[in-house]
């Protein structure tokens, strides 16, 4: 069924730079005049503030909401669930990478009572578009990047389930209907962090140009993400308070998930980093030095 | 040491003026810590000394009530200083990191603090506690009458302060106040605190020193015929009473509504208050006034002894002397302030009645700009509707609702986020720049310090993109299946559908029982005519999808046909008008697809109109282009189908693909270009330059067509979100005016726009934060690198770039000049000017990372009029 069509897919409404938070937020107000919304974040979030940017703009806004704290399972899905359908709000506003994967299964949940989380969870090839007609529109989802991002604002993934084949929840529908991308809310002293981050970033990119359903879109993304990688990874491990170089690093990490939500075939890891390679005008062993460097900095924590 | 410098005389207040400005330089440097203990210590200082300095006033200046004036230094004391405790004064007074913003506050300097002799301890406390709060000098001017009392409360507070550690000499005085001295010390100081009458007022605001003054008060308590009368009466009486009535902000009318006006009486008789009778008014009246000024002998004084200088007695015990009346001219002595226990008492026929009577005297008698007072059932929903028309008309900048007016008005002690105060601004009524009670915050500079930060941008696309051969009827599938549409209307131009293009469309709408029709009547360059016909049609079909098939010129008819179908009341003159910024523009766009769902299906390879959220209208009758751009006209679908591009001739495969060309380099180069639509558009020229030679030599070239219609999406995308440049604006106009087709237009100008963005040293720089610094040649060199370009400098590979653009053309056919295309020299040049004028008031202006000039834009035409010479 997928033979005859592709596509390019992403979040209505991408915002990034440093400090597009409290601007690209505002329109919960101005253009889209909610008054509820549930604050959703993890465990670790929830204890230390993490989403304070967020609850103190909401304040301002007048908007009444509810914070709460999410884990990647299925009992903290249908527990953030239930919390949600008490609250009622017209708004979910997800931070963090936690956060939003769990947030998005939790407002599709919410937004189409009849499903279950089984039914949900149903292994289903993300190309096949069997749930389209999951409604959305009643509560307008928010996905804003935190330090442990690496691009699931973007992308219709949702949480692992822990089980065999390793595919997750996975449809267009889930995808936020605003991300934001601010770097004030990505901590970047810590090297291990962004050294993930890329990490994901290169990975997708590599999977983009290996995979058999790729596009030009998707390439012309994933190629600039790879070069933004490779390019400024080494300037932030030299100067790591440098904002400009982490902006570059965030847009990477979002526009090769960007790349990957489109291209997905089910392939988890990447195979195989030659196509890349040859894309960059780099050679395999180049790239995959350059690759576990970062691995190994990602890890070492 | 400077407190023993007796001021006297000019020289002596210059000397003690020196003394003061070099304590204050000292203090200027103080920490918040420091400065909050000295204000602490003075406060508790000035309410320990509340009786000693009360007694001393009433001894000094005649007026007023002792236990009152405890009060009023209490107050002065403790509410300023709780009021401001926690207040930050000093340095970082507020920081927004997110934005960059940091305000810093430091003091303004010299103080010159005007003292009266209604208030005179007080007021001294109160000012002397806000400069200290705020790491200011202060130089009192006491009155005359109240000198030694003033004094002693300044230099009390003096001593506390410099105990706590402020520097020596930080609060001075003038010891023999004489208004040369007064005028001098409001000449010198870099801000007056004025509390007085209107002359003194006036001075101050005339002696070239910014100034915060007062007004007089002329109070009226207006009570509503739903007032608690209890309440009503009882406060005022209270508020009258309070030190003899001194205070400003007090009543000095009453003004009855006749439904109630006998319970006032009778409840005003009750608590002590005299009616005077006609001979008795009179007597008061040329008492009250002397030359139309109040007389000072009657200020803060008790009704008996009034009446005694009235000549007529009266029991000691009366409280307050009432004097009903009519006039509310400036005739009537009753209307005017009286700064004592005397209330004027009108009647009035209705509520608004009262109002006019309270206005009138505001207008006739002074008063204007200082406070309002009105007793009303504020709890029902008549009650609130009055109160908002009250508050609504009254001048005056403080308007109390059940409050006595003098305890009320000064702030804090009868409502509570009211600011505690004893200078009273009037605002522009009372010839003062403050409106508010005035605390801290006059008496600071506040310096905001802000870093550079870069605009939020964006990536926005339609939901949902579809592509490859034969997309089409799959994608059109969800239209039945997925979102249950019934009606479609499609909107095409004449050779298009009589070439059956549209058959695709229409057979899949059968199969899946959905109705349409086909609005086939779009021209090249559409006009608003022929899009209001288009709306026409859609309002009687009432679609809720549309479906746009075509070039640029079909899908942007199609989305202006839209706009109509959705909102016929929207102004096009507002919705064309240019912006510097998108999202800050003055005209906000109605909300789209509230009606209808909008597809957008292009035919051509291509203007990439299907993924923007741009559409050109042109007005038939004027010939003018109206540019539309907002994100609302962005189609909800766009299906980029292979089997439609097919066709295309050679000519229209050429300007498309050279079009999209310029689109991608464009975007690339704008100043609002993110890491986002660079990738997009890289990809995009990559694909132009492999494929459009292939696909203009041969259209059957399945794979080159396919990759053409993606690369033009693709640049679509990307100036979607990055915007245009000056090509455009200046192809736009080159298009208008000469009738060249827009793909050419660009190619024949692009080069040489992007020499003109390459100068390193460009004459003019585009305006957005994050273009830091011309680097357009840099940005150049990236896309060629990224196309196969290879060089050992940015100026090689520049030029290599340039030359490859040049083998792009010439593979396609473009000719070498703007006369090779038919234009008319002559008529070229004569409207030259103009053209170029409006190229650069074109909107995609705005984003070229070199701003131009008229005259530049003059000289590129000019020179690709004739071509290159090579």
């Amino acid at each position: 069924m997928a033979n005859n069509l592709e596509w390019f897919r992403v979040p209505e409404k991408i915002y990034f730079k440093k400090g597009s938070l409290p601007i690209a937020l505002r329109e919960l107000k101005d253009v889209y005049g909610r008054k509820k919304a549930v604050v959703l974040t993890d465990e670790a979030g929830f204890r230390n503030g993490t989403a304070k940017p967020v609850t103190n703009l909401l304040n301002e806004l007048h908007i009444f909401y509810s914070l709460t704290a999410v884990q990647q399972s299925e009992a903290s899905v249908l527990a953030g669930l239930d919390a949600v359908k008490k609250f009622e709000p017209d708004c979910i506003i997800a931070v963090g990478n936690t956060a939003v994967t769990a947030g998005k299964a939790i407002r599709i949940l919410y937004e189409n009572p009849e499903l279950t989380f089984a039914e949900l969870a149903k292994r289903v090839n993300l190309r096949d578009r069997t749930l389209e007609t999951l409604k959305t529109g009643k509560a307008y989802f928010v996905a804003v990047a935190a330090s442990d991002s690496v691009g699931d604002e973007v992308s219709p993934f949702s949480i692992e389930i822990p089980a065999d084949e390793g595919i997750g929840i996975q449809d267009y529908a889930l995808l936020p209907d605003m991300s934001i991308i601010d770097t004030d809310l990505i901590q970047q002293e810590d090297i291990s962090t962004i050294a993930f981050l890329c990490m994901i970033a290169l990975g997708n990119a590599a999977m983009v140009f290996y995979s058999e359903y790729t596009s030009d879109y998707a390439k012309g993304l994933a190629f600039r993400a790879a070069q933004l990688v490779l390019t400024y990874f080494p300037r932030y491990q030299a100067k790591p308070d440098d904002m400009y170089v982490l902006e570059r690093l965030s847009n990477a990490a979002e526009m090769a998930a960007m790349a990957f939500s489109n291209v997905y075939d089910g392939v988890q890891s990447p195979e195989n980093v030659d196509c890349l390679a040859a894309a960059l005008g780099m050679s395999t062993e180049e790239l995959e030095n350059r690759f576990d460097e970062i691995c190994d900095l990602a890890e070492a924590e | 040491m400077s407190n023993e410098i007796l001021v006297d005389s000019v020289e002596t207040l210059e000397a003690k003026i020196q003394a003061v400005r070099a304590a204050q330089e000292k203090f200027a440097s103080y920490t918040q810590e420091q400065v909050d203990t000295i204000f602490k210590a003075a406060a508790l200082a000035a309410n320990h000394a509340r009786i000693p300095l009360a007694k001393m006033a009433v001894e000094e200046t005649g007026m007023g009530i002792l236990e009152d004036k405890v009060i009023k230094n209490n107050y002065a004391a403790e509410h300023i200083y709780n009021a401001y405790k926690n207040v930050k004064t000093c340095g970082v007074v507020e920081e927004d990191k997110a934005f960059g913003v940091t305000k810093v506050a430091e003091p303004i300097g010299l103080i010159a603090a005007v003292i009266p002799t209604t208030n005179p301890t007080s007021t001294a406390i109160f000012k002397s506690l806000l400069a200290l709060k705020t790491r200011n000098g202060i130089i009192f001017s006491p009155h005359p009458r109240a000198k030694k009392c003033t004094i002693a409360a300044a230099k009390l507070v003096l001593e506390a302060a410099v105990k706590a550690g402020a520097p020596e000499g930080i609060i001075g005085w003038i010891d023999v106040p004489s208004l040369e001295l007064t005028n001098t010390i409001m000449k010198e100081a870099d801000i007056i605190l004025a509390t007085g009458g209107p002359g003194m007022v006036k001075a101050a605001y005339s002696s070239g020193t910014p100034a915060l003054g007062v007004g007089a008060g002329n109070a009226s308590a207006v009570i509503d015929d739903s007032a608690d009368i209890l309440n009503a009466v009882n406060s005022i009486m209270h508020s009258k009473t309070f030190d003899n009535g001194m205070i400003c902000a007090t009543e000095q009318t009453i003004i009855a509504h006749k439904d109630v006006y006998d319970a006032v009486k009778a409840e005003l008789l009750k608590r002590g208050a005299y009616f005077l009778n006609d001979e008795e008014k009179n007597k008061i009246r040329n008492t009250m006034l002397i030359n139309g000024a109040l007389n000072a002998k009657i200020v803060g004084q008790r009704p008996y002894k009034i009446a005694e200088l009235a000549g007529f007695t009266l029991p000691e015990e009366v409280k307050v002397i009432v004097g009903e009346a009519e006039d509310t001219s400036v005739n009537e002595a009753f209307a005017h302030e009286k700064l004592t226990t005397i209330l004027g008492m009108y009647k009035a026929e209705s509520f608004e009645d009262a109002m006019d009577k309270a206005e009138q005297l505001l207008f006739n008698a002074g008063g204007l700009g200082h406070t309002s007072s009105l007793w009303i059932d504020n709890n029902s929903a008549e009650g609130r509707k009055k109160l908002n028309t009250f508050a609504d008309r009254m001048k005056t900048c403080r308007i109390l609702v059940n409050t006595p007016s003098s305890l009320g008005g000064i702030g804090d002690l009868y409502n509570f986020k009211f600011a505690p105060s004893l200078t009273l601004g009037c605002g522009s009524w009372g010839g003062n720049s403050v409106s508010e009670n005035v605390g801290v915050k006059h008496l600071i500079n506040i310096k905001t310090v802000a870093e550079r930060r870069e605009n939020m941008l964006w990536f926005r696309t339609p939901q949902k993109v579809y592509f490859k051969k034969g997309c089409l009827p799959v994608a059109l599938d969800e239209l039945k299946n997925v979102m249950g549409k019934k009606r479609a209307f499609l909107v095409t131009d004449e050779f298009l559908y009589k070439n059956g293009f549209t058959k695709c469309i229409t057979d899949k709408l059968d199969e899946m029982g959905i109705a349409y029709t086909v609005f086939a009547d779009v021209q090249p360059d559409p006009t608003l005519e022929s899009a209001q016909k288009g709306a026409d049609a859609m309002r009687k079909f009432e679609p809720d999808c549309i479906i746009a098939l075509g070039g640029g010129s079909a899908m942007d008819a199609g989305k202006i046909m839209w706009v109509l179908y959705e909102h016929p009341e929207a102004d096009f003159l507002d919705m064309a008008m240019r912006f510097i910024d998108i999202r800050k523009r003055v005209y906000t766009f109605p909300k789209m697809g509230e009606k209808a769902y909008f597809i957008a299906i292009p035919t051509s390879s291509g203007t990439g109109s299907e993924v923007t959220p741009f559409a050109v209208i042109t007005d038939q009758t004027t010939g003018q282009k109206y540019p539309l751009a907002d994100y609302e006209l962005l189609p909800n679908m766009a299906i980029v189908d292979t089997d439609l591009m097919m066709s295309a001739p050679k000519g229209l495969t050429a300007a498309s693909g050279i079009d999209a060309m310029t689109h991608a380099l464009e975007a690339y180069a704008s100043v609002m270009a993110t890491d986002y639509t660079d990738g997009i558009a890289i990809r995009a020229m990559q694909l132009i330059f492999e494929y459009l030679p292939r696909a203009y030599k041969d259209g059957t070239d399945v794979i080159a067509r396919e990759k053409m219609a993606t690369a033009s999406t693709m640049a679509g995308m990307a100036f979607a979100n990055a915007f245009l440049g000056v090509c455009h604006s200046m192809a736009h106009k080159l298009g208008a005016y000469h009738h060249l087709p827009h793909g050419i237009a660009n190619a024949l100008l692009i080069t040489d726009v992007m020499r003109f963005n390459a100068a390193e040293k460009p004459a003019k720089m585009g305006t957005f934060s994050q273009y830091q610094y011309p680097h357009t040649l840099a940005r150049y060199c990236e896309c060629a690198r990224a196309c196969g370009v290879t060089g050992d400098s940015d100026e090689e590979v520049f030029e290599k770039f340039i030359a490859k653009l040049e083998e792009l053309k010439d593979a396609i056919g473009v000719k070498h000049s703007i006369q090779e295309y038919g234009v008319d020299e002559k008529d070229f040049f004569d409207r030259l000017d103009q053209m170029s004028e409006d190229a650069f008031d074109d909107q995609c202006t705005g984003a070229n990372p070199r701003y131009p000039l008229i005259s530049e834009i003059k000289e590129i035409y000019t020179r690709n009029y004739y071509g290159k010479k090579d």
